[in-house]
């Protein structure tokens, strides 16, 4: 047989393969049985009657699945004959496994009548989990987004993740089209790393670290100056394409991912075709709506000079007057269509969706094509095939914002103050005489071999192929305001991430009740970035133009590529189906580890225990999972960390060396260890579900960047395990029917999460700056530091001693920079004629921000709206010279901040405490407005409409990040527009 | 639920034994097969090949060049801040990017401003001393000694040690062993200039033995002879060498010599930092206006201070004017290609007049002083006492070397070892329209509350345990 593949590393590829063929060979495929029969059925609630839409029906052992349709039914086609076990399973219902006898060219018929069970116990899971396992046998906790349940009609994979789930922080960034969020599992587990969680669809790894940002153009800026946006990988995925997202959320759980997984990992499961041989299922969908801002400046000037849609003066870009308006409501559309379907043992879902979304600021536009096709058959009847592709492809053109010299909301926040030492809308709009646009192709393929030589002997063996080629352009024409000469920068970018995932589950028994499941495995992940950027200057003319026409013109290259591989076993001990006991080693290489570290080993235990299953639990209690968990992970060094090298660099067009980084030939990975425990519990007769966790975080061999002696020659800071830090919190979650009556109901929801993040230790070296933070044992990792003012109302000199959280040298630790309590509330409530209103809100708490766009404008005597009290003082008469005659007057803030040579970026940290509606949604059910429709819904959703910012931050808004916004380790406010509150019309049909 | 299966199971599972067993084999093999090569960085053994070794030198004048001012992540402002405190400039712009820090605006270079500064500038030491370290480790022992390379390295290792002697207030010299480096301990500025010394004289030694008379040859050789005797006129005023030895250097170098550190518009990382801090695109970071060499300019129109009057503002944090100064820069740089400046031929006129001067000949003095003066028309210096025959030299030293990272250790050595003369000062004016500056309302006097050098840097005490 041929192997399969295989171009990436060959050692790996070859080895991977050779694990299928040995499987294949050695156990062989079954051929389809010569003779099969039709289970077919119907599925409904117990309680209700009432058909259950969505079940999952399989067969064991035989992988032969369907789910049900809108009224339930069901049918299973080519069932070898026999004696068959088919498995129902549904959300919120409890499993059922039937036995049935399948007759050749026959149909066996069955009903089913689920029972409610809201703790989904044998729901299946398998994230983090060595195969498939069910709930109960779970250890951790895993949150889930089931896609179903969800009423409004998410944007993108930000917005769908956003106040999801206890523990999960999803920040936006700015209001620019196509900017990604932030997202955090349990807060930050490294200071020097990412902490993006790592992202899975459908078993394939995927980027999930930003993409580069569009940089302004300039020679060899790489890095080093700010503005524009960060787009992210995750907003590539169709959110109508996805069944349900699991999340786990650090190392007590993802473990078997091995070394890059201790910020947890966020895997994707897509829509799958359904069999069955009845008609496709076909869904539509079309949303119509519009972006506004909502007022982020102070009482008397709310939108900060650039004055929101309805400005009598009309719109700047179409009519530049004095009191125009340069933000408008931003109209939005999206188009989507689907198909399930299935013939014989083949099934697909194909679906395509099209965006076309404009941004608040004049320029900004988001097109996004989207397509998908997802396959799977049953090759033998023990032997299943899964293969998805996604295709997506993004154009965005931007406004010039952040700090950009050259963009627009710089110079207009900035007014007579800004570059163009002016505020007339004519000269501004001369700033918009520029292109800022990014291209995202991206490709995600691959497939699953599922084979089940034995119902006991599971084999998974999984390739993948994630491909994103990004462009980013920025062209400054011919006759540009302030670079007349023009200026283009152009960059490509290729990211690829090659799976290649092998696992194999061994269900035996032990001893008397005893069970047991032996997993092991294989995984190699081949990370890549191959990055080119050419930049010219200095054009003849105006006219199309490339980077070639320039008078001078740079080019650029990155190459970098890492391979992390290993391999792993896990055991799963049962006993009576309730109580479990799992555990497990990973052993990982990775490229970036160092020459003499080896291979590294991640343990893990975990045990759960269904209590409410013991004969003494009284049944009025409902049902109780407990649980509890311990397992390691890690983050990798950076690609070149481990090795003594030089930089190629060049003298006035000659070559040369410089020093690069020292080296650290032992360095390896963070090493994570994460300890939590909890239950989970259906009470109240199944009317409230509660799930509590807490968990202790910490994180050892923590790769700090150690600064080395200047005097020495290398100056670089060398990357060194030598620090720890920790996490603590809590997660809880609450849900509950408050009542349900035939037309009226009200479910009612909540949840708790808290954070306190501490570095515990740093090997020695003095307290640093990392990441727009600063670290020093004892307080949060990459915390606010700056400088206090302990009177800042008082009509004195400011009081800037540091009298309590002090560096040593005199700074005051504000707190941390990610929140620390984060407060969910959901609320539906269910009307008469299937009118559903819902809503769900969040509260974050506890973190800091640092106003850096206030200041930046501040220290330039910019005139700015905080001091508007304080003007009339020190500037007399509104003149320009500053008298201080009467500071007498200002209050110690005033002080500080109002007199330009006092600006000190260390003092404008603000508590980012806020609470938003993320959504409000009715949802109006219109099936009887559409001709053979089986189902139909109108909904009317409004994002982030409503919201509470604490008044200490005086301006803009908390969801707001400086340059790299979705890596960013700190928040800092730079010269955006804060994301927009959005109003979406949607009509979703199903034929 | 118990998992139903038939008694051949045990059989099946020793059969399939052998098949897990490979998987695991196989998959631990994976484990260790993570291989990669990144291209991009430059290993350290490769630099030990010849082919390598004139980027090696090119590494150690970029090295220079990032310390006096440069973009780049490792780069300094030994110029550019040394300017500001030394009133070569004022700030017009802002305080962060490309701008003058408000400490340093106020006259102080503390080490938590200069890190960076101290930073570069011993990576410029220790690139060029590594670069010989190196070239004396693999090179034939025949070549080694006559080396233009060597000589070069060398050339680089005592204008870099120059820089740190005259602008920063102390030494910190690793300790060498073989290849290895200990960090070192704190000591006098002055070390610096007799590590310079040696250099220079290695350089000279090195480029003389090579036998080569080549142009390239020749100014590599007045370079050198240029910079030692820069370094000796340091150590001379500090005591520690004799004028003597710094003119007979001098007397080697013609006028029109000069030696140059380039810049270029390739990138950022390697322009000309002074002018892209004050260019208009957009940062505007610095003025004349205010300073010595305003007023003088305007009235001489000399053309080594020459500066620019734009019509604009800068948008500088100057409190007193409401952030607005005019816009006045200096256009000495007047691209980011424009070289810097490390020694020239009229340079060492200069030393022979203060040499002169410290021997009480103010004739030879004022005769040496107006060599470049008449060469460029304009009127000889005149003064009637020994003290104005300082404060001339001193002030023309101050035009002469004008942005090129040298007043500062000029005003602390002629200040520390009381030297007489009274350097011009800047001054601020009384308001935006008085282009006069007849009635200064901030007189920052030399030296009161401004410092003379730059500090440590603070990631030296941080990271260096011998260096409290």
């Amino acid at each position: 047989m041929t192997p399969l593949v295989l171009s990436w590393p060959p050692r790996i590829g070859s080895i991977l393969a050779a694990v299928v063929v040995v499987s294949l060979l050695s156990l062989g495929a079954v051929p389809l049985a010569a003779q099969t029969g039709t289970i077919q059925g119907k599925v409904t609630s117990l309680s209700t009657g009432q058909p259950v839409a969505g079940a999952e029906v399989t067969v064991s052992g035989i992988n032969v699945g369907t789910r049900t349709g809108a009224d339930g039914s069901f049918a299973l086609l080519n069932v070898p004959v026999g004696m068959r076990e088919v498995r129902i399973l549904a959300i919120g219902y409890k499993a059922v496994t039937l036995r049935l006898l399948v007759n050749a060219d026959a149909a066996s018929t069955a009903t089913v009548q689920l029972a409610a069970s809201v703790l989904q116990l044998d729901a299946v899971v398998v994230t983090g989990t060595a195969g498939l396992a069910r709930v109960r046998e779970v250890g951790n906790s895993i949150a889930q987004v089931n896609l179903s349940q969800i009423k409004d009609p998410p944007a993108n994979l930000d917005q769908l993740l956003q106040a999801r789930a206890p523990g999960l922080s999803v920040m936006q960034t700015s209001a620019m089209a196509g900017e990604g969020a932030q997202i955090r599992l349990r807060g930050a587990v490294s200071v020097s790393q990412s902490n993006q969680p790592i992202v899975y669809i459908d078993g394939i790894r995927v980027r999930s670290e930003g993409y580069r940002r569009n940089r302004p153009p300039q020679a060899g800026s790489d890095g080093f100056r700010g503005g524009n946006y960060q787009a992210s990988p995750l907003n590539d995925i169709n959110p109508a394409d996805i069944d349900h997202i699991e999340i786990i959320k650090g190392a007590a759980a993802s473990t078997l991912y091995g070394t890059e997984a201790a910020a947890g990992v966020i895997q994707i499961f897509t829509k799958r075709g359904i069999s069955g041989g009845g008609a496709p299922r076909w869904t539509f969908e079309m949303g119509q709506g519009f972006a506004q801002v909502r007022p982020f400046g102070t009482d008397s000037v709310p939108y900060l000079n650039l004055r929101p849609a309805g400005s009598p003066n009309g719109q700047c870009v179409s009519n530049p007057v004095p009191g125009c308006s340069w933000i408008r409501n931003a109209y939005r559309q999206r188009y989507l269509g689907s198909v399930a379907g299935g013939v014989g043992t083949f099934q697909y879902f194909i679906s395509g969706g099209w965006d076309n979304n404009d941004g608040v600021l004049p320029l900004d536009n988001e097109r996004k094509l989207s397509t998908r096709g997802n396959f799977s058959a049953n090759l033998f009847d023990n032997l299943r095939l899964d293969w998805n592709t996604s295709y997506a492809k993004s154009d965005i053109s931007n406004t010039p914002a952040g700090n950009n010299a050259q963009g627009l909301v710089l110079n207009v926040y900035r007014a007579e103050r800004n570059y163009r030492s002016s505020s007339d809308p004519k000269v501004l709009d001369s700033l918009l005489n520029q292109s800022l646009t990014t291209g995202v192709q991206r490709l995600i393929t691959g497939g699953t071999v599922t084979y089940t030589p034995r119902s006991w002997f599971s084999n998974r063996f999984t390739l993948g192929y994630d491909l994103a080629q990004q462009e980013n352009r920025n062209l400054r024409p011919f006759g540009f305001v302030s670079q007349p000469e023009g200026r283009l920068s152009d960059e490509q970018i290729r990211y690829s991430i090659v799976t290649a995932d092998y696992i194999g589950n061994l269900d035996f028994p032990l001893v008397g009740e005893v069970g047991s499941t032996f997993s092991f495995g294989g995984q190699s992940i081949t990370t890549e970035e191959v990055r080119t950027t050419a930049f010219g200057q200095g054009f003849p003319g105006p006219g199309p133009l490339v980077v070639g026409n320039a008078s001078t013109f740079i080019a650029d290259e990155s190459r970098i590529r890492v391979v992390n591989a290993g391999f792993f076993f896990q055991n799963v001990f049962k006993l009576r189906d309730r109580y479990f006991l799992t555990g497990g080693v990973r052993l990982d290489g990775n490229s970036a580890f160092g020459k003499s570290l080896g291979l590294q080993a991640y343990p893990k235990v975990s045990g759960s225990y269904v209590i409410s299953e013991e004969p003494f639990w009284p049944q009025t209690l409902g049902e109780v999972k407990l649980r509890g968990s311990l397992g390691w992970s890690g983050r990798a060094p950076g690609a070149f960390d481990a090795v003594r090298s030089w930089t190629a660099i060049s003298s006035n067009n000659q070559s040369g060396f410089l020093p690069g980084q020292v080296g650290n030939a032992d360095i390896g990975p963070e090493r994570t260890r994460e300890a939590e425990l909890g239950f989970d519990a259906a009470l109240l007769h199944n009317r409230m579900t509660l799930e509590v966790t807490w968990y202790h975080r910490l994180t050892t061999h923590a790769l700090f960047p150690v600064r080395q002696v200047p005097s020495d020659g290398f100056i670089a800071s060398q990357p060194k395990n030598v620090g720890s830090l920790s996490n603590t919190g809590i997660e809880l979650a609450v849900n509950g029917t408050v009542f349900a009556k035939p037309e009226w109901g009200l479910d009612l929801g909540g949840s708790v999460y808290t954070n306190h993040g501490l570095v515990r230790d740093l090997g020695g070296a003095v307290p640093f700056a990392a990441g727009g933070g600063w670290v020093q044992p004892g307080f949060a990792p990459m915390a606010a530091r700056g400088i206090i003012i302990n009177n800042p109302d008082a009509f004195a000199p400011p009081d800037t001693v540091c009298r309590t959280d002090c560096t040593s040298d005199g700074f005051h630790i504000f707190g941390p920079q990610q929140p620390t309590l984060i407060l969910g509330q959901q609320l539906t409530l269910h009307l008469p004629r299937g009118l559903t209103l819902s809503a769900r809100g969040e509260y974050q708490a506890g973190a800091w921000i640092q106003d850096g766009a206030s200041f930046n404008a501040l220290t330039r005597s910019v005139r700015w709206p905080t001091c508007g009290r304080a003007y009339p003082i020190i500037y007399p008469g509104g003149g320009t010279t500053l008298d201080t005659t009467n500071i007498s007057q200002l209050t110690a803030r005033e002080r500080k901040e109002c007199i330009p040579g006092n600006a000190n970026s260390d003092t404008f940290w603000f508590p980012q405490d806020f609470w938003k509606l993320r959504d409000l949604t009715l949802t109006v059910p219109m099936g009887w407005a559409i001709r053979r429709a089986n189902s139909a819904t109108l909904i009317i959703t409004a994002q982030n409409y409503f919201r509470w910012i604490n008044s200490q931050l005086r301006m803009f808004d908390p969801e707001m990040v400086g340059r790299d916004a979705l890596d960013s380790q700190n928040r800092d406010i730079s010269e955006h527009v804060p994301p927009p509150a959005v109003i979406t019309v949607a009509l979703r049909a199903t034929f | 639920m118990r998992i139903h299966h038939d008694s051949a199971i045990p059989r099946r599972i020793a059969r399939w034994g052998g098949s897990l067993l490979a998987v695991g084999a196989l998959a631990l093999a994976a484990a260790c097969d993570t291989n990669v090569t990144n291209p991009g960085l430059v290993p350290d053994d490769a630099l030990n090949k010849p082919e390598a070794w004139p980027a090696v030198v090119i590494g150690a004048r970029r090295a220079l060049a990032d310390a006096l001012g440069s973009a780049s992540g490792t780069g300094g402002q030994a110029l550019y801040w040394g300017a500001a405190v030394s009133f070569e400039i004022n700030p017009a712009g802002s305080t962060g990017s490309f701008g003058i820090p408000p400490d340093v605006q106020g006259g102080s270079l503390g080490d938590q401003t200069t890190s960076a500064d101290w930073a570069s500038s011993n990576q410029a030491r220790y690139v060029a001393e590594a670069a010989v370290r190196r070239f004396k480790r693999v090179m034939p022992d025949t070549l080694f000694p006559k080396s233009l390379l060597v000589a070069q390295a060398y050339l680089y290792a005592g204008y870099a040690n120059r820089l740190l002697g005259e602008n920063f207030c102390q030494s910190v010299i690793p300790v060498e062993s073989g290849d290895t480096l200990t960090p070192g301990y704190l000591g006098s500025h002055t070390l610096y200039f007799l590590r310079a010394d040696t250099a220079f004289t290695n350089a000279l030694a090195v480029a003389t033995a090579s036998g080569k008379t080549d142009t390239a040859t020749t100014n590599l050789i007045r370079a050198a002879l240029a910079g030692r005797a820069s370094v000796r006129a340091d150590l001379a005023t500090y005591g520690q060498a004799t004028w003597a030895s710094a003119t007979t250097d001098a007397g080697l170098v013609p006028d029109t010599v000069k030696f140059l550190v380039p810049y270029s518009s390739q990138n950022t990382d390697q322009y000309n930092y002074l002018y892209w801090a004050r260019a208009a695109t957009p940062y505007r970071a610095h003025t004349e206006w205010g300073t010595f060499y305003e007023g003088y300019y305007r009235t001489t129109k000399d053309p080594r201070v020459k500066w620019d009057s734009t019509g604009l503002k800068g948008d500088a944090a100057v409190a007193r004017f409401g952030g607005l100064v005019p816009f006045w820069p200096e256009a000495k740089y007047s691209a980011t290609t424009a070289p810097v400046r490390m020694s020239s031929g009229y340079e060492m006129r200069l030393i022979e007049a203060e040499a002169a001067l410290v021997a009480g000949d103010t004739a030879t003095a004022r005769a040496k002083m107006n060599l470049r003066r008449t060469a460029l028309a304009l009127p000889g210096v005149t003064f009637t006492n020994p003290t104005e025959a300082w404060t001339a030299l001193e002030t023309e030293r101050g035009i002469e070397l004008w942005l090129e990272a040298r007043r500062l250790g000029d005003l602390r050595r002629w200040i520390v070892n009381g030297v007489p003369g009274n350097p011009p000062d800047g001054l601020y004016r009384a308001n935006t329209t008085d282009v006069l500056h007849t009635t200064p309302v901030e007189t920052m006097t030399t030296p009161v509350a401004r410092s003379l050098c730059f500090a440590v840097g603070k990631n030296e005490r941080e990271t260096n345990p011998n260096v409290p």
